[in-house]
């Protein structure tokens, strides 16, 4: 089995340099950002017919700048399109619950609680046959939205890149100290001084990674808990800036910690050579909202070059594989020594439906039972 | 003895007889039913919904739904619920000791002694309310984290210790803080019960030569204990409900209770949520309530035997606290500081930060408004509307409904009030997260027609369930001091029975009324948990936007919403203070009876 994952991984490993090579030549081949597609016209006046006029979303507050970052994204949209949006921004819970959310408002036939639904692979793998997103071929929107950056059966599209890593401390860890792989989380001086998630994120991912298994990873994370100090939420990073805890691992991605540094924060972050992922963002549109036209002209918007350039500054990420990414220069600087992310997208969560039961097993040993 | 007639001594047919016996029957039913058997109906389907999730699988409502016994199995067969159990137990037991150690001894304090300024404790102790519990959590964690609290580093730079001397991050510190942020409802409810105590039986003590020791343990406990025990187990509900603490403390050392363990386990590696191991641990959690409702409800039976309200005036005897006066304030002084300004202080700081760090010349200099600035005001408008209205609706039909039970329970003669008493006493028991996840799904899936989901409506259906409990004690405790003879009296004279609710009851209730409405509706400005639960953005709260904007690591701004918000609040608190000097402070309308 070992070998299978081995095999797999190594694979997905491949598919995320040629799966981001291909975006990006095509995507700047066929760009013409000064005209709208003929789906997009198709759509605006669909929504002028509709009388769609404003746009209802809901997402963590940390998520894309939040409500001042819905204000930026207003402005864009209005620019853009020259209609006169109104966008009501309402800050809402976690993506897991906002997705639990969606599902049980969509099943029981009510109107959704926003007009896009933002999530990562996990959760959009989770809807992918539920019926509770509309299918749209995004593809038609614009050269941009290759079909690389929709999901299976054409519910999402994948709007920002998000690497994990570790979240360190940089008054408490020094350069020489840090982690360079998770074996070295797993020394004594880090002993009760690292935090992680109550979700376990990300070390279900790494599992299928060369260097790992789930054996191997299971084992880790066995290790690992007698070291964890506590578990917070990956938006806590107050956490570490106070000192409570020296490092968190590991992270929700290293764009948390650069928009609290742009503020002054001592916030580092790195990705352990073992452990790295190359994630997504997505947006997709759930079924029986009032506002589908303007939902997909957003999405739309968000993945255009201006778009990207309002997701970077209000999320310090954008997705890697777009042309004029500012994130892709992260990941190059990754590449450059030699470490290979893996890709985790969709289409990895649905090609590994065991990865649930992983997930819960390793939440569980790193609860303390 | 004439036997009743029957059916057919009367000459009717057996189906007529039945019709009219029923129609009688009906026709004379109390009016007050109209009011109470929606609100029992709503409760009993409430937790009917709740066991009904806990034997499905699936997301309810979804096509994979199916009935199952999993969610028991997984929850019961995992070991690691009896550490969680345990753990809420000890954290509960803690909170209890420590909210009744400050509350209990600073409502002896204001309500048996002669301490001056007591209309201004009772307005701050109100105040406290309306601090978010999680602001104090963060504030002991600066102060008695065992690697960033500062008194532990005081105390290992002054004796050269590498060990923290305290752990805010254990149960007993989660209980000390629990219970500080609990004291002042220990102090609320028990206070009314040290007013209503009957001199005569201290002083029967006293002019027997009894010490005042002596008399404090041998009559004056006895007397107050079971509004000390009714007030207890109160706060104990709240402390295995309560999420806040326990997530920032708790699980910052590993430390799972009810709260959070039920919040874990509807994280599952599918990454949608889970309810049928939460409404499983929820199921236990009704079993216990209805277990503590009944032993509430013994309490209150044994509080009657022990009851001296006699109609007749009095006043409980005031000890002149003299020298030890100053020793009063300064007890007082020193919770008001641990568990009130330190949050405030910390609310102020965190305001005025980009990023929450702590006290440091480089933090000093970092301070500015910017905070404020990003505040979300037209979020924040569309809260304060769905908060107003909810904190003028919620409590006055609580009230009313409220009165409907109270009016059953302590003046009719029916065989149901006991029931009665124990349904509207079970909204406060049984979690408020058992009651927001029921009727999330009774407004989602089985009352489809109708448009509750997501409304305002919704919410203040819930909200004036959950303050059934607080508005039957208040009444219950108002009509039992209001004896009959005033109504019989006034009925004898002629007057009608809206005059004699008009000149006569009204005026009593009034105080205990006006008080216990503005208790309720700084209540319903603080809930969180149900409108977590509800929550979309067509209802959203005030405490929501504040907990959302928190949640998502945005201190800063969370901090500025709340002093905005507290600043608006003035008038209300300032209306409770003059209600409170006025109508002899806010203890009557809380009284647990």
């Amino acid at each position: 089995m070992t070998m299978t994952l081995f095999a797999l991984a190594a694979f997905e490993l491949m598919n995320v340099y040629t799966h981001a090579a291909h975006v990006s030549a095509v995507a700047a081949r066929e760009s013409t950002p000064t005209s709208h597609s003929e789906e997009v016209r198709r759509l605006m006046a669909a929504a002028k017919e509709a009388g769609e006029s404003a746009l209802e979303l809901s997402w963590s507050q940390t998520l894309l700048g939040g409500s001042e970052g819905a204000r930026k994204f207003e402005a864009l949209f209005q620019r853009m399109y020259g209609l006169n949006l109104k966008l009501s921004f309402t800050p809402g819970p976690s993506m897991t619950d906002m997705a639990g959310k969606i599902t049980q408002e969509v099943t029981a036939g009510r109107r959704p609680s926003t007009d896009i639904l933002l999530g990562t692979e996990s959760h959009f793998g989770a809807l992918l046959e539920r019926k509770i997103l509309e299918e749209y071929a995004y593809a038609r929107l614009s050269p941009r939205v290759v079909k690389e950056l929709v999901t299976p059966n054409n519910i999402a599209v994948e709007i920002a890149t998000i690497l994990s890593g570790i979240t360190y401390n940089t008054s408490l860890v020094r350069p020489t100290e840090f982690p360079k792989r998770l074996q070295d989380l797993l020394q004594p001086r880090w002993k009760g001084k690292i935090a992680s998630t109550q979700n376990a994120a990300i070390f279900d991912r790494i599992a299928y990674r060369p260097e790992w298994s789930v054996e191997k990873i299971t084992a880790l994370v066995r290790r690992l808990s007698e070291q964890v100090g506590g578990l917070i939420r990956a938006s806590e990073n107050e956490r570490i800036i106070s000192g409570e805890f020296y490092l968190l691992a590991l992270d929700g991605g290293g764009h948390q910690v650069l928009r609290r540094r742009a503020q002054g924060a001592p916030l580092g972050h790195a990705i352990p050579e073992d452990a790295a992922t190359v994630a997504f963002l997505h947006m997709g549109v759930p079924r029986y909202t009032l506002h589908p036209n303007l939902a997909k002209l957003f999405i739309n918007m968000i993945v255009s070059d201006e778009g990207q350039k309002v997701v970077y500054a209000t999320h310090f990420t954008d997705h890697h594989a777009l042309p004029g990414s500012q994130a892709a220069g992260a990941l190059k600087e990754l590449t450059a020594k030699g470490v290979a992310p893996l890709r985790v997208d969709v289409k990895f969560v649905t090609g590994h439906p065991e990865i649930g039961k992983l997930s819960d097993e390793l939440r569980h040993i790193l609860r303390g039972r | 003895m004439k036997p009743l007639a029957t059916t057919q001594d009367r000459g009717l047919p057996l189906e007529a007889e039945e019709q009219t016996g029923m129609l009688a029957w009906i026709s004379g039913l109390n009016p007050l039913w109209l009011f109470i058997l929606p609100v029992v109906l709503i409760i009993v389907g409430l937790l009917f919904t709740v066991f009904w999730l806990s034997f499905i699988a699936g997301l309810p409502g979804t096509p994979e739904a199916r009935w199952t016994l999993q969610n028991y199995i997984k929850l019961y067969a995992d070991p690691f619920i009896v550490t969680a159990l345990s753990n809420t137990l000890a954290f509960a037991l803690i909170t209890v000791a420590v909210s009744l150690f400050f509350g209990v001894t600073i409502a002896w304090l204001v309500e048996r002694t002669d301490l001056p300024g007591k209309s201004a404790i009772y307005t701050v102790i109100s105040l406290s309310l309306l601090l978010p519990g999680f602001f104090l959590a963060m504030g002991w964690l600066f102060l008695l984290h065992p690697r960033i609290g500062m008194v532990n580093r005081w105390i290992m730079a002054f004796t050269g210790s590498t060990q923290a001397t305290f752990n805010i991050t254990s149960i007993v510190g989660m209980g000390w803080v629990q219970g500080l942020s609990l004291a002042s409802l220990a102090f609320i409810l028990t206070s009314a019960s040290f007013r209503s105590m009957d001199p005569a039986l201290e002083e029967a003590a006293t002019i027997h030569g009894a010490s005042f020791g002596q008399m404090l343990r041998r009559v004056s406990l006895p007397l107050m204990t079971p509004g000390i025990l009714a007030s207890a187990l109160y706060v104990f509900t709240i402390a295995i409900a309560s999420f806040d603490t326990p997530a920032i403390l708790g699980l910052s050392n590993r430390i799972y209770t009810f709260s959070t363990f039920v919040y874990a386990q509807t994280v599952t590696g599918e990454s949608l949520p889970d309810y049928g191991p939460t409404a499983a641990m929820s199921a236990l959690m009704v079993v216990i309530a209805l277990a503590l409702s009944y032993w509430y409800g013994g309490i209150i039976r044994r509080a009657n035997r022990y009851q001296v309200v006699t109609g007749k005036g009095y006043r409980p005897r005031q000890y002149e606290l003299g020298r030890w006066t100053a020793p009063a304030w300064i007890f007082i002084g020193l919770y008001l500081l641990l568990s009130k300004i330190l949050p405030l202080f910390l609310l102020l700081w965190a305001a005025s930060l980009p990023f929450f760090q702590p006290p440091s010349a480089q933090a000093w200099s970092s301070m500015s408004l910017q905070n404020f600035r990003n505040i979300p005001l037209d979020l924040l408008a569309r809260g304060a509307a769905n908060t107003m209205i909810l904190m003028a609706f919620v409590p006055t039909a609580a009230l009313l409904v409220s009165f409907g039970f109270s009016w059953m329970v302590v003046r009719s003669r029916s065989r149901f009030s006991a029931a009665l008493d124990f349904f509207a006493f079970l909204p406060h028991a049984v979690p408020g997260i058992i009651f927001g996840v029921g009727a999330l799904f009774v407004a989602l899936f089985v009352i489809k027609g109708l448009p509750l989901y997501g409304s305002v409506t919704l919410l203040a259906i819930v909200y004036a369930v959950e303050r059934l409990s607080f508005g039957t004690r208040v009444l219950n405790t108002a009509l039992i001091q209001i004896h009959p003879e005033l109504e019989e009296a006034a009925t004898i004279s002629g007057a009608s029975g809206l005059r004699t609710a008009r000149s006569i009851l009204a005026p009593l209730v009034w105080p205990a009324l006006l008080n216990g409405w503005l208790w309720m509706a700084l209540i319903t400005y603080r809930e969180l948990t149900v409108a977590t639960v509800l929550f979309t953005p067509k209802n959203i709260t005030l405490p929501v936007v504040v907990w959302n904007i928190w949640i998502s690591g945005n201190f800063g701004v969370a901090s500025a919403i709340t002093l905005v918000l507290l600043s608006c609040l003035i008038p209300l608190i300032l209306a409770y203070y003059i209600v409170g000097k006025r109508y002899g402070l806010g203890s009557r309308s809380a009284e647990l009876r």
